[in-house]
């Protein structure tokens, strides 16, 4: 039986069915996986009583569905929408999907109050899974039970099937007739849901909702609002936070044919104009200087130094599996080894610059904006600019790519600073020059292992330490239960593991997060250091592994892979082979990566094999593009991705200083997916996780050495 | 005043607009901002996203860096103006096939230089493919899915 959730049943004016219930808020995966075995879902959240999804059916049978995950790319529209025409019986086809995240959206007749959304942590389709089909499959039950009743039948005697009840001796009815009937029905308490052996839908790859608008340039993200009467605002802004202009001359930036106004504000300059490049060019005149490049100090080196001094500061331990401190179980050890690991600043660099349009008119405050918690802001507006939160209206666009940069608040935020000073509708553009320079940053790692092995080169027990930079508003509070990601799950065991951390505050500079989490950097670790410790052992890496794990999931997608990859069979010199796993929010993923560095110091990456599993899959091939897509992030940031800050700038300006891989860059990559009939995890990110370790090994193999710090291709020169 | 404007003549997906438009701002903006043509994306503004790609007589052109009075008589095909060449239609549905898109803002751009391709080549090889296509970035990584969804609209089921 699943508990009730927070669910209601209305009609809207215009005599359409809207069945109202809640998702989960948060895209915790594993907490929600964990949640979703113990057939327990909502617990957490009875604090907060709302609905924030709802499927609408009308008179013509046609499904709306309308949801607060937010579509980055990552097919959870799809995905939500096959799980709910299945449950709900009816056609894929008929379900039309959108975000619903405006309490006063006026394209739906009803409204409905809500503060918060946030889509992250690769989260989505693990938490709506039971809550999703509960809904579906509850209403389905309740079309049934209203048409059995008309056709006189009992109910075992109907099925629903593509949107009709059927019955006995013929007798149908499409939903839509049945929409006054149901009404006045209980919601079900328990719900039956479709068995897996009858799924039509989950299970079979179905292509995505919205690629149809996207490649034929119909698709309205953030950069294409295009709106009566707006300006376009060109952001002159700081990469150091809250930085403070010291001079500023406009004159010539005013000549500017098109130039409209110079917006100020302490921390910034706003440009506006009839449109984006006349804005740009009055920007090229514009005489500025910040207080932060005047003082500061910042450069790269002076980032790293701090981070090593975190060494001298207190750490919290933030993780120990065992009951005898971990020193003194290095000490008993046979050997041990003192590794440290590096790991750099990196930008997210989605192709869409970041943009917000906000207008401010009569009392009311409106955005068109592309956030991953596209909520947030209104109690920030609500509170500084005096406006009922019910007046300020969002409107959500399509996401160029974020990577969790659209997490961060701040450029939503500054939009509405400067749209505050206008009568008109202002769409606030960062040039991709100031998308990188006022990212919010992937914090730099410094990470010390100290690791001990028995006789057998067992590794018996790890002290980790991990040095970082927190935002100042969260010095006070900086536990970060995301600092575990990957570590806490490990697959293997070890019998002492204490993980412990010192978070250093660095003010001048927006830190958020990135592409995978804390993951990324705690499996480039860890899987770093077993490589290594294999290579002691004179062992091979799987073996070595294959000793410590305890996790038959684990053990089985590891023996997925090697069953398709011809490992160990190293061609030459010059290629070879480099193996990273992980066990992060719920699924497991194994990577083998072929990589060949020539004499002339050209890496190729020739093919990438990779194991997932993630338990029910509800669309397989969004899957595999999934999974594709994170390794090719990953591998890029693994050989290019760093930022360097200089007078507390951000030196990184534009894809060419910033370098991704392109198509003859990227490998061949070949997706196998385990299937069980365990609760769907995490997808998104997984890819990434494995990437810089799997390369760093194969990379490092042939140069006869252990990488300790990223980025890689800087530094085949130094090793050669 | 700095930038002044003149009057030109474009003809962009076989309709000719009359504008007045200051001859350096670049083809993008002019199709953006004054037409109104979103499709052809921002990236990078400096040529090397391929987000902005539109076809200048045929031929696949980064907008971002071709100012407006350069264009002079040359006809202007972007995304919005593709769906009726047979060749595209072919690209269209073999991207629905791979699927390809994820984040979808530089498929556009994608596509427009895959249908230059195959308008010059109707056979092209891996590298021809792999040529052609290394002007574009794919945060979302989905390269080899565009890959396949060229030699699909090409009709090649091997890699040469």
């Amino acid at each position: 039986m699943c508990k009730t959730l927070n669910r209601r049943l209305f009609l809207t004016g215009s005599g359409a069915l809207v069945f109202g219930f809640m998702f989960p808020v948060q895209g915790n995966a594993e907490e929600q996986q964990q949640q979703n075995a113990s057939s327990q879902t909502g617990d957490r959240w009875q604090t907060h009583w709302f609905q924030n999804a709802f499927i609408k059916i009308d008179v013509h049978n046609h499904v709306t569905f309308l949801l607060p995950n937010i579509e980055i790319g990552q097919g959870i529209h799809t995905a939500a929408s096959m799980m709910l025409a299945e449950e709900l019986e009816v056609g894929f086809a008929s379900v039309s999907t959108e975000t619903f995240i405006s309490d006063l959206d006026k394209n739906h007749d009803f409204a409905v109050q809500e503060d918060f959304f946030i889509t992250y942590g690769s989260g989505s389709t693990a938490k709506d899974w039971i809550p999703l089909r509960q809904a579906a499959a509850s209403l389905r039950m309740m079309f049934i039970q209203a048409a059995a009743e008309k056709f006189k039948a009992v109910i075992e005697r109907c099925y629903a099937r593509n949107g009709f009840v059927f019955g006995p001796d013929n007798h149908s009815l499409p939903y839509g007739a049945l929409i006054s009937d149901i009404i006045h029905l209980n919601i079900p308490l328990e719900v039956q849901y479709k068995k897996k052996t009858d799924y039509q839908i989950i299970g079979k790859s179905h292509n995505r909702m919205d690629t149809e608008l996207k490649i034929t340039g119909h698709a309205v993200y953030g950069m294409d609002i295009r709106l009566s009467n707006m300006k376009t605002g060109y952001m002159v802004l700081s990469s150091v936070k809250e930085d403070q202009i010291i001079d500023c001359d406009d004159r010539q930036t005013r000549q500017v044919k098109g130039v409209l106004d110079v917006l100020k504000r302490p921390d910034g300059i706003c440009i506006v104009a009839d449109h984006y490049w006349a804005a740009s060019q009055g920007a090229k005149q514009l005489l500025i200087q910040w207080k932060g490049e005047k003082e500061s100090n910042f450069t790269t080196s002076f980032l790293d130094q701090s981070l090593k001094e975190g060494l001298k500061q207190t750490s919290t331990i933030l993780y120990h599996n065992s009951n005898q401190p971990v020193v003194d179980s290095l000490k008993s050890l046979k050997h041990q080894y003192h590794w440290n690991y590096q790991q750099p600043m990196l930008l997210h660099a989605a192709i869409e610059p970041i943009s917000c349009t906000v207008f401010f008119h009569d009392d009311q405050c409106e955005l068109w904006l592309g956030s991953q918690a596209p909520l947030t802001v209104k109690e920030q507006i609500a509170q500084q600019y005096s406006i009922d939160k019910n007046k300020i209206i969002v409107h959500h666009n399509v996401i160029g790519g974020s990577f969790g940069r659209r997490l961060a608040q701040d450029y939503i935020l500054q939009a509405v600073h400067f749209a505050k000073q206008v009568a008109y509708p202002l769409k606030c553009i960062w040039s991709r020059e100031a998308d990188f320079q006022c990212d919010s940053l992937r914090s730099p790692y410094y990470d010390q292992v100290r690791i001990g092995v028995d006789s057998n080169n067992k590794v018996k027990a790890i002290h980790h330490r991990m040095m970082t930079f927190v935002d100042c508003k969260d010095k006070n509070n900086p536990i970060n239960p995301d600092y575990l990601l990957g570590l806490d799950s490990m697959p293997y065991q070890i019998e002492n593991y204490q993980f412990e951390y010192t978070v250093c505050e660095m003010p001048c500079l927006n830190f958020g997060t990135g592409q995978g989490r804390e993951a990324t950097r705690n499996i480039f670790v860890l899987e770093s250091l077993m490589n290594r410790l294999a290579f002691h052992a004179q062992q091979d890496p799987i073996e070595y592994r294959k000793a410590l794990i305890v996790d038959p999931r684990a053990m089985a997608v590891l023996d997925l892979l090697m069953q398709q990859v011809a490992w160990g069979k190293d061609k030459s010199k010059t290629i070879r082979q480099g193996f990273a796993m992980a066990h992060v929010s719920g699924s497991y993923i194994a990577m083998v990566i072929e990589a060949e560095l020539t004499m002339t110091s050209v890496i190729q990456l020739h093919r990438v094999d990779v194991a997932v599993d993630c338990g029910i899959i509800v669309n397989p091939d969004q899957v595999i593009a999934q999974v594709e897509s994170a390794v090719v992030f990953g591998l890029s940031d693994a050989l290019y991705g760093e930022v360097q800050i200089e007078k507390g700038q951000v030196l990184q300006r534009n894809y060419n200083q910033y370098r991704v891989l392109r198509m003859d860059d990227a490998p061949v990559i070949h997706v196998y997916l385990a299937s069980n009939d365990e609760a769907p995890s995490a997808v998104g990110e997984l890819g990434t996780v494995v990437a810089a370790p799997a390369l760093a090994h194969a990379l490092g193999l042939i140069q006869g050495k252990f990488y300790e710090s990223l980025p890689l291709a800087k530094q085949i020169v130094q090793h050669s | 005043m700095l930038f002044d404007k003149a009057m030109i003549t474009l003809t962009v997906n076989k309709q000719k607009i009359e504008l007045d438009v200051s001859e350096d701002m670049p083809l993008l903006w002019v199709l953006r901002d004054l037409i109104g043509l979103t499709g052809t994306k921002y990236g990078c503004g400096i040529g090397l996203c391929g987000a902005c790609t539109v076809h200048l007589n045929g031929r696949a052109v980064k907008s971002c860096s071709v100012p407006v009075g350069a264009v002079g008589d040359k006809e202007v095909l972007t995304i919005e103006g593709i769906l009726d060449d047979p060749i595209a239609q072919k690209l269209l549905k073999s991207w629905t096939e791979t699927e390809p898109t994820q984040c979808g803002y530089c498929q556009p751009g994608q596509i427009m230089t895959a249908l230059a391709l195959l308008k010059e080549n109707s056979h092209p090889s891996k590298n021809e493919i792999i040529k052609a296509m290394t002007g574009h970035l794919c945060r979302c990584g989905t390269y080899q899915r565009i890959y396949k969804a060229i030699q699909m609209a090409a009709g090649i089921t091997e890699d040469v």
